[in-house]
């Protein structure tokens, strides 16, 4: 095993990490990507034929990480109105426990961003003081002011397409003109005109306009299954080429980090990983970028124990795989009285940001948005349609097939998550990987408070859905009975004390003097249903500017 | 494409089970034999009784039959469930009409499909009912004949739908 220097390694290919490989090589440092997925081509996107619906992104070997999950809590007799259910199926978890469903995610070469909406929202400003203000999860150890230039930036490598809001201070105006809105959204405006609630174009690093050699958007509305003409911002086709078109990025994929090894002088002195074909490779760098997601960074860590780091690298105060956060989600559907082709457009093209604020719920700390999206839901094809929209079989089917497709409207809500002492990630005690390495455990809990904060999101949706033309729905999906997390938060918590988090302001680790986290692992809070690639993207870039100047002074 | 969920899974492997108690060898259950002139039969008249042909063509004349054949050629559970699922349609069929169930008119078909569907949710012939209406449409509505008279105008790309912002037009 021959080591191979680098200025820095990065591991992990997603938001932070793409960001981040930019932000270092185009200033000249040597970055090395490692990957534990494979690289996709876009070519290989399959929604050219005529079974796309019932194909997901490409299933590939190593695409997805393997986690178990801790008992899962109980559900309340009482709150079966905050329970997914189906006109078909009736309630879709009728156990008396939540379900584990799963942490929705990507193992390659761009990482989850393959799959994302290509939703690119900053953070409300005052979501970032959630302690100072009410006393509940962590401030942000950076205010929103010492982050804009960096979401600029980020702005204008991915293309992403807006309109101003009245919160998020903006020293410049967005790289592109914000998309019109589908037909369908239209409706969802008219109705929450209607309830005196704003319906605005969603922030979307999806392309309104031809940039940085890459085409518009052609309003297919299926970015989850991999955008095929490259316009989505995802991280390979923007700051992973980006930072390969330097001549200073290399991107191993397939190539699995098994362990960081701590050294003397707190200092990571290489990592181990293994490549396609399980054979261990050893790299080292000045500088050691863990960016792997919320629940694979923490196992990591914990799993990298030595004698200079017994409890697990960063963890000398117990702090990794804390405050853990999920995907605080509801989505109700259903028919529209008239035809709205509401398969097409940009997944999520609009928002309500009204209750973004996290003083905007009466009575519970964190916010929430609401979108209209049918392709969130997936109901945007024919087959989803038979089976799910349309009850029953035969003549009357067809004909109901013939009458509603097209009329489906969906709204869907996000909302705040905030950490508790049952929510953590802890490594399995009997479960391990092909390479005998204990797996990621995600314990949960939904706390009363984000219980009350759900309840009032159901509520506003089905008034939205109401007023926008919707007299019935038939299917409701809710985080109360289900894990279903795509966004996941707050593991390696950024902050001051080195007691009470991970990393510092800069994702620096209080001891290991070149180690850095770059995911959403170190969000303090979870934001008010803000995606949140974006706000991981400008971190990742103030990081590596932070790194460009300690490498400039000789002191990395 | 629907899963069978673990419950139902177990419910099916139980009633392996049963069946074998009662004198069915394992190689039945686990190795059984492909579908028979008579299984495809009565699988064709299902599954033109889920979708039948109108002014456009049903599920029989866009190949539905021979997808699912293909499906339990290869897939021992699949072809157990369709066995099963095929022998209840026609001991149904005989118990009520004593007829094949391919032998019966539309109306006494969707009346024996509306006894599947609201079976007991474990038992074989609701869990049959539920995964090929499942996978008929998955078949029937990946068809591009079956998308003109949806005004679908698909597969997503390479043409999107630029008209996005409009009011679909029964081309949209």
């Amino acid at each position: 095993m021959v080591p191979i220097d680098f200025d820095v390694l990065i591991i992990g290919s997603g938001a932070g990490g793409g960001a981040s490989a930019w932000g270092l090589a185009q200033n000249g440092l040597k970055v090395l990507l490692l990957e534990a997925g494979p690289a996709y081509s876009p070519s290989e996107y399959q929604l050219d034929r005529s079974e796309w619906e019932q194909l997901s992104f490409p299933d590939r070997a190593r695409h997805k990480g393997r986690y178990t999950f801790g008992t899962m809590q109980n559900l309340r007799p009482e709150l079966k109105d905050l329970r997914s259910w189906n006109h078909l199926e009736g309630y879709l978890n009728d156990t008396g426990r939540r379900a584990t469903g799963a942490y929705h995610h990507m193992r390659g070469v761009g990482g989850s961003t393959l799959v994302f909406s290509g939703e690119a929202q900053r953070l409300h400003p005052d979501a970032m003081k959630m302690r100072t203000r009410f006393g509940v999860a962590a401030d942000w150890p950076l205010s929103y002011s010492e982050l804009e230039p960096y979401y600029c930036l980020a702005e204008r490598q991915l293309g992403v397409a807006g309109v101003s809001d009245t919160v998020r201070f903006r020293s410049e105006p967005y790289p592109l003109p914000a998309h019109r809105l589908s037909y369908a959204s239209t409706k969802v405006e008219e109705g929450c005109r209607k309830l005196g609630l704003n319906l605005s174009p969603n922030p979307v690093a999806i392309l309104s306009r031809p940039y940085d050699g890459r085409p518009e958007c052609n309003y297919c509305a299926q970015c989850g299954r991999g955008c095929p003409r490259t316009d989505k911002g995802s991280v390979d086709v923007t700051f992973i080429r980006q930072a390969v078109e330097t001549g200073n990025c290399f991107v191993r994929s397939e190539c699995r980090v098994t362990a960081l090894e701590a050294g003397p002088s707190d200092r990571i002195t290489r990592v181990t990983y293994a490549d396609r074909a399980g054979n261990l490779h050893q790299a080292s760098g000045r500088v050691v970028i863990v960016s792997c997601g919320a629940i694979e960074t923490p196992r990591l860590l914990l799993t990298s124990k030595n004698s200079h780091a017994p409890d697990g690298v960063g963890n000398d105060t117990g702090q990794v795989g804390r405050h853990f956060m999920e995907t605080l989600f509801w989505f109700s559907s259903g028919l529209h009285e008239d035809r709205l082709g509401s398969f097409r457009g940009i997944p999520v093209d609009s928002i309500c940001w009204d209750f973004n604020a996290p003083d905007s719920i009466p009575g519970v700390a964190g916010g929430c948005r609401f979108s209209p999206s049918a392709a969130e839901a997936d109901l945007a094809g024919p087959i989803n349609y038979a089976k799910r929209a349309v009850k029953g079989w035969g003549r009357k089917h067809k004909e109901a097939m013939r009458d509603v497709f097209g009329r489906v409207l969906v709204i869907l809500a996000m909302g705040e998550f905030l950490p508790n002492s049952k929510a953590y990630i802890d490594l399995d005690p009997l479960q391990k990987d092909d390479a005998g390495i204990r797996l990621a455990r995600i314990n949960t809990f939904l706390d009363d408070v984000d219980i009350r904060r759900l309840a009032f999101m159901s509520q506003k949706t089905r008034e939205i859905l109401l007023a926008s033309g919707v007299k019935k729905t038939f299917e409701e999906y809710s985080a109360y009975d289900m894990f279903n997390s795509s966004h996941v938060f707050g593991t390696c918590r950024m902050g001051i004390d080195p007691e009470q988090s991970v990393v510092d302001q800069y994702c620096r680790s209080h001891r290991w003097k070149n180690l850095f986290i770059m995911d959403a692992s170190v969000f303090p809070s979870s934001g008010g249903g803000e995606s949140p690639s974006l706000t991981i993207e400008a971190l990742a870039l103030r990081t590596a500017d932070h790194i460009n100047r300690l490498a400039k002074k000789g002191e990395l | 494409m629907v899963q069978l969920s673990r419950r139902e899974l177990l419910r099916l492997t139980l009633g392996a089970g049963l069946l074998a108690a009662s004198g069915y060898f394992l190689k039945d259950i686990f190795h059984p034999a492909q579908l028979t002139r008579s299984e495809e039969k009565t699988l064709a008249a299902f599954l033109d009784t889920l979708i039948p042909a109108d002014d456009v063509p049903g599920a029989v004349q866009f190949g539905v039959p021979e997808k699912i054949q293909e499906k339990a050629k290869r897939d021992n559970q699949y072809r157990r469930l369709v066995k099963q699922g095929c022998s209840w349609l026609d001991s149904r069929a005989g118990r009520l009409y004593a007829a094949s169930f391919d032998s019966l008119g539309e109306k006494d078909r969707d009346d024996i499909l509306t006894i599947a569907a609201e079976a007991d949710p474990g038992s074989v012939q609701r869990i049959f009912f539920r995964q090929i209406r499942s996978d008929s449409f998955h078949h029937y509505y990946s068809h591009p004949g079956s998308w003109p008279q949806l005004g679908y105008n698909g597969p997503p790309q390479p043409k999107g739908f630029p008209d996005y912002d409009t009011t679909p037009s029964r081309n949209s």
